[in-house]
Parts: structure tokens; sequence; C-alpha cells
């Protein structure tokens, strides 16, 4: 029994986990070498990494979705896709879609002469179920070893932390004071049942045996 | 605007019933104080003073809940919307 409680908890803080990892932003130092415009079908379950569009119908099922291809240091490849995010979740109230595009433009840079940018991303890439982060903001840096603290995802993460924590406080307060005797009072009376159950055996064992004969 | 609109409403239910939920546990938690502060006092006197202190303390949790669980989301979401976009 005790599996299925640390079962059902680790459950739910991978779940817990994987939502921030997700939806907190995160900077990567990449040199843009191009951004192109591609139709996307989004029909199947992975609709739920792409943004939800706003003005349009809920069940367009393809529109054109602008991307920045990028490199990073090591020679890796990295794309984003970039998307707004509107009133909706996650709340990065993303609206400047197109004047992200431009500026993404404007960093294009090549091998011999690069510029290296940091893009502020949301999200996941993956390259099996083709889903890519979102960018919210790219900002010019000097080289690709400028490295960043997260100051929101610390206070984030921290604000969270403490609300959980004065929650569960009270829950186990709460706990204590009200369900506890509750569920004790309901054991001893079910031991009362159980005890009454067993003396009220023992008599019928003993009539039945005083009428057997015994 | 539609979807702005929509998160209004939203955001408004679920800031209400945080609102009610804060409100209303602050004060037990104020008031549980306060008996036990004027534990030595009679029933009667207890009970008036207690209810008085009450009354003051309601009009400023009043105050400091609306500007926590109102006002304080919607100047995050405007200083976000400032910082993402105008940046």
């Amino acid at each position: 029994m005790a599996y299925v409680k640390w079962g059902f908890w680790g459950t739910f803080w991978l779940l817990v986990f994987a939502v921030f990892h997700y939806t907190l932003p995160q900077n990567d130092i990449v040199r843009i070498v191009n951004t192109y415009e591609e139709r996307q079908e989004l029909n199947d379950w992975t609709r739920m990494f792409w943004s939800s569009p706003d003005a349009q119908s809920a069940e367009l099922t393809n529109r054109d979705v602008q991307f920045i291809q990028g490199v990073k240091p090591d020679g890796e490849a990295m794309v984003y896709r970039n998307e707004d995010t509107g009133w909706g979740w996650p709340f990065y109230f993303k609206f400047d879609t197109a004047n992200l595009y431009t500026e993404a433009n404007d960093a294009i840079s090549t091998k011999d002469a690069p510029e290296w940018v940091a893009v502020r991303h949301y999200g996941w890439r993956n390259e099996f179920l083709s889903i890519f982060p979102n960018a919210v903001r790219i900002r010019v840096v000097e080289g690709p070893d400028v490295s960043f603290i997260p100051w929101m995802n610390i206070i984030i993460l921290t604000i969270f932390a403490a609300i959980f924590w004065s929650i569960r406080v009270r829950w186990v307060r709460f706990r204590r004071a009200r369900i506890d005797p509750v569920i004790e009072d309901v054991g001893d009376s079910l031991a009362d049942a159980g005890d009454s159950i067993a003396e009220s055996r023992g008599r019928l064992r003993g009539w039945i045996d005083r009428m057997r004969g015994k | 605007m539609a979807g702005f609109a929509r998160l209004l409403i939203i955001a408004f239910v679920l800031l209400t019933v945080l609102y009610f939920a804060l409100y209303f546990h602050l004060r037990a938690n104020r008031r549980d104080r306060l008996l036990a502060e004027y534990e030595s006092m009679g029933a009667e006197a207890q009970e008036t003073k207690v209810s008085q202190e009450l009354v003051a303390y309601e009009s400023r949790l009043r105050r400091g809940l609306i500007l926590g669980v109102y006002i304080l989301p919607f100047v995050a979401m405007v200083a976000t919307i400032y910082f993402t976009n105008f940046h």
C-alpha cells in the first residue's frame, strides 16, 4: 500500500516539475542563422505544445508558424518557434511576434563574423514530437560565454514553495486537530464491534456445543 | 480582445475566491490571538473588547487584501506586458 502512496505523490511531483520546467524561461546563447515560416498541421495530441490562436477558430488545424534557426556555441543546431502567447497560458503576454521576427532577422550572422545573442525561451525541443521552444526575447550579448542568473525563476519558485509550505502546515495542523481524533474514534468503535462479534460467536459456539451434547 | 475579456473574468473569479478564503482565515487567526491575549478578563468584557478590535482589524484587512489580491497581480501583468513587448 505504501508503494501506491509513493507512486502517486512521485507522479504528482514529477508532473509539477515538468510543468515548471516547460513554462519557466530559460536563456540560450546562439548565433542566429536564418528564419523561416512554415505551415504546420496541428491535428494530433502534440497540439498542446503550440500556441492556441487567439483571434482564430479553435478548430483551425493548420496555420503558418515562424521559426528562428540558431546554432549554439558548440555547433549544435537549435530551432525556436516564434508565436504569440496572447492572453492565455503561459502568461508571458507575448504579442510582439512580428517585432521579434524582425529583430531575429537583424541579428543573422555568419560563422566568420558571429554575433551572439541570448534567446530567452520557454518550452522543450523534441525532435521526435517535432515540438519547438517558443522564443520570447532576443538580446545581443558580447560573446558565447556569457551566463545568466535566472532571477525570475528563483523568485517564482520561492513564492510557489512558500505558498505550498504555508498550505501544508495548515493542513497538517487541521488534520491533527480535527480528522485524527475522528479516525481514532472510528477505529475504537470498529474494535469494539469486533470484540462484541467475537463474544457473540463464543456464546453461539457454546450453545451449539451444548446442543450437540458435548 | 475576447482573450483579454476571458482572462479578466476567469482571473476575477479565482481572485475573489482567494480573497474570501484569505479574509476569513486571517480574521479567524486574529480572533484567536485576541482571545488568547484577553484571556484574563471576564467572559463578557473579553467578548466586547475582542469584537471592538476585530472591527478595527477588518478595515485594515480589507484594504490590504484588495491591494494584495487584486491590484498586485494586475500590476504584475502590466509590468510583464511592458517588459516582454516594449523592452
